[in-house]
């Protein structure tokens, strides 16, 4: 029976760990360097072995998982400074294949700036902006993941927004003052 | 197109990792579970996850010897876990009935009370944060307080701080502080730091006519009345916005004015709890003290993870001081104790003047 139980537990857990992996390790290695970001991976993937009682069925258990995720990438970031995770980030923008060099050129100055500006949100503000963004988060599921009353993230999803265009906008006119940003002048 | 949506969009599309869909583990489910197998002992040891038992270790008789020692390191975890209960509970508040402080001023009808919606968001004067200084050309790290000569570290939880000057760096901004008499350190962890006197080991409480409470903490944000009530600590009102907890929660209103602490602009109010209130907390771990009723949640402290649980009581009269810090969380000092307690006195001539804040640090994760 204990056997049985086992077996249960397994298929359970390779089901979740089969359809959830790709989301929660793209959670995590849009948070955290590479390295780090896998022992993110398998550390939320631990918890939920042994609390697999506790996964809920379904599209449940993703925000169950992003939400030990949530924690997990908490602790990592708790041992690094701001500085290092700016760096980081910079350096994992993507280029975007489908536009021109010109575009693209245009485009690395606008995602590193509103990179910048992201990073000079609190990291409340900052971490409601990448689930509604990156992981395309509704504001129930946000609420769920983030363990807040839905209007508590409306709330938050609002000022992050104004914070962001805010911080956005003072990059934007402290990079002017300092002169032409490669790559921008060929739109501006 | 609002410059809102525009940083919105460029935030999309700033995504570092946009293929989910192409990606596969890079080990199977089974692979990764016999992964586990192998190093389920140094992660358990390693990871902080000694309470959560693996589903294949039941009644796994090949096992034995791994579940003996983890059930022997649960046993130590259990009384670890259980000494900082001990500890841990004790920052927060309550204790003996009657109402209004002794030192508080009356409501200060004139005083222009400190922010109490979000931080001004429009008119925010950008703090120079850990986060503005990484830019191109800055390469210097956030230069905290330098202690003076006679501050020392305040020592670790359970130790005993005789009076004196301490300093600490676990609020993300450094603070130091003159304490006037001696207290059990009962948390000092990243985001709060408690201290209290009056407490009985053997019981496991304050004392009720004599114990009191002295905590700084980064305060995350305030319980609604739902939330006032849970085992787990929640806030999801804003942590400036004092007045919406008070609104939304039974809780009275004793004093309340503005100063200023290290040049910051500070909100004093005194609460107790309506002794008539139906907002009551669970009692037992992580809950109020039986016998303390009403008792409730007020808030939640950064850093979230560690989901810290502090309480007000109909028993006890809280004094917060909430500090302004520019765009990130307030500086909470929270000062507990029996109604007329000399201990608001003695906060309010010592600790409260010498209280020195350091630079703003990024904010507590």
């Amino acid at each position: 029976m204990r056997e049985d139980d086992r077996s249960l537990a397994e298929r359970r857990f390779e089901m979740v760990y089969d359809r959830c992996y790709p989301r929660v390790a793209a959670f995590c290695q849009r948070r955290l360097p590479a390295d780090q970001a896998d022992d993110a991976i398998a550390e939320t993937f631990v918890v939920a072995w042994r609390r697999i009682d506790d996964v809920p069925e379904g599209a449940a258990a993703l925000l169950w998982l992003y939400r030990v995720a949530h924690r997990t990438v908490g602790h990592h970031w708790r041992s690094r400074d701001r500085r290092t995770r700016l760096h980081t980030r910079l350096h994992a923008v993507p280029e975007d294949v489908t536009a021109g060099p010109e575009e693209t050129a245009v485009s690395s100055v606008e995602v590193e700036r509103v990179l910048r500006a992201a990073d000079r949100l609190n990291d409340n503000d900052a971490e409601v902006l990448r689930l509604l963004c990156w992981e395309h988060l509704d504001r129930d599921e946000i609420a769920e993941v983030l363990e807040l009353t839905p209007n508590a993230v409306s709330q938050r999803i609002h000022r992050a927004r104004r914070h962001l265009a805010k911080e956005l906008a003072r990059l934007e006119r402290e990079d002017h003052r300092r002169g032409p940003v490669p790559g921008e002048g060929a739109t501006s | 197109m609002t410059i809102d949506d525009r940083a919105l969009r460029h935030f999309e599309r700033a995504n570092p990792v946009p293929d989910v869909a192409e990606r596969r583990p890079t080990v199977s489910a089974r692979q990764f579970l016999a992964q586990i197998d192998q190093q389920e002992e140094s992660i358990m040891l390693t990871k902080n996850h000694l309470e959560e038992r693996s589903p294949r270790s039941e009644g796994d008789e090949p096992r034995r010897p791994l579940v003996t020692l983890v059930a022997a390191a649960a046993l130590v975890a259990l009384v670890v876990g259980g000494l900082v209960y001990i500890g841990t509970r004790d920052d927060r508040d309550e204790i003996p009935a009657a109402p209004v402080p002794t030192t508080e001023p009356a409501i200060d009808e004139g005083a222009t009370p400190a922010p109490t919606t979000p931080v001004a968001e429009e008119e925010a004067t950008p703090v120079t944060t850990a986060a503005e200084a990484v830019t191109e050309e800055s390469t210097e790290p956030i230069s905290p307080i330098v202690p003076s000569d006679a501050a020392e570290p305040v020592p670790g939880f359970g130790s005993s701080a005789v009076p004196g000057t301490y300093w600490s760096f676990v609020l993300g901004v450094d603070i130091e502080f003159e304490l006037p008499r001696t207290m059990f350190v009962a948390a000092n962890e990243l985001g709060s730091l408690g201290l209290i006197d009056g407490y009985n080991a053997q019981t496991g409480s304050y004392t009720p006519d004599t114990g009191v409470a002295l905590a700084f903490r980064r305060l995350a944000g305030w319980s609604t009345r739902e939330e006032a009530v849970s085992r787990t600590a929640l806030g999801s009102i804003d942590p400036y916005d004092i007045d919406g907890w008070i609104a939304d929660n039974d809780v009275t209103v004793l004093s309340d004015s503005t100063t200023e602490i290290s040049g910051h602009p500070t909100r004093v109010v005194d609460v107790t709890v309506d002794p008539d209130s139906t907002v009551q907390g669970p009692e037992g771990p992580n809950g109020c003290f039986a016998g303390w009723e009403p008792c409730f949640h007020y808030g939640l402290t950064a850093p979230r993870p560690t989901q810290r649980k502090d309480w007000v009581s109909a028993q006890r009269v809280t004094r917060f001081y909430l500090i302004t810090i520019d765009d990130s969380e307030p500086i909470l000092v929270e000062v507990g104790a029996p109604a007329g307690s000399d201990f608001f006195d003695e906060v309010e001539t010592t600790v409260i003047p010498s209280l020195t804040l350091g630079e703003d640090g990024p904010p507590l994760p």
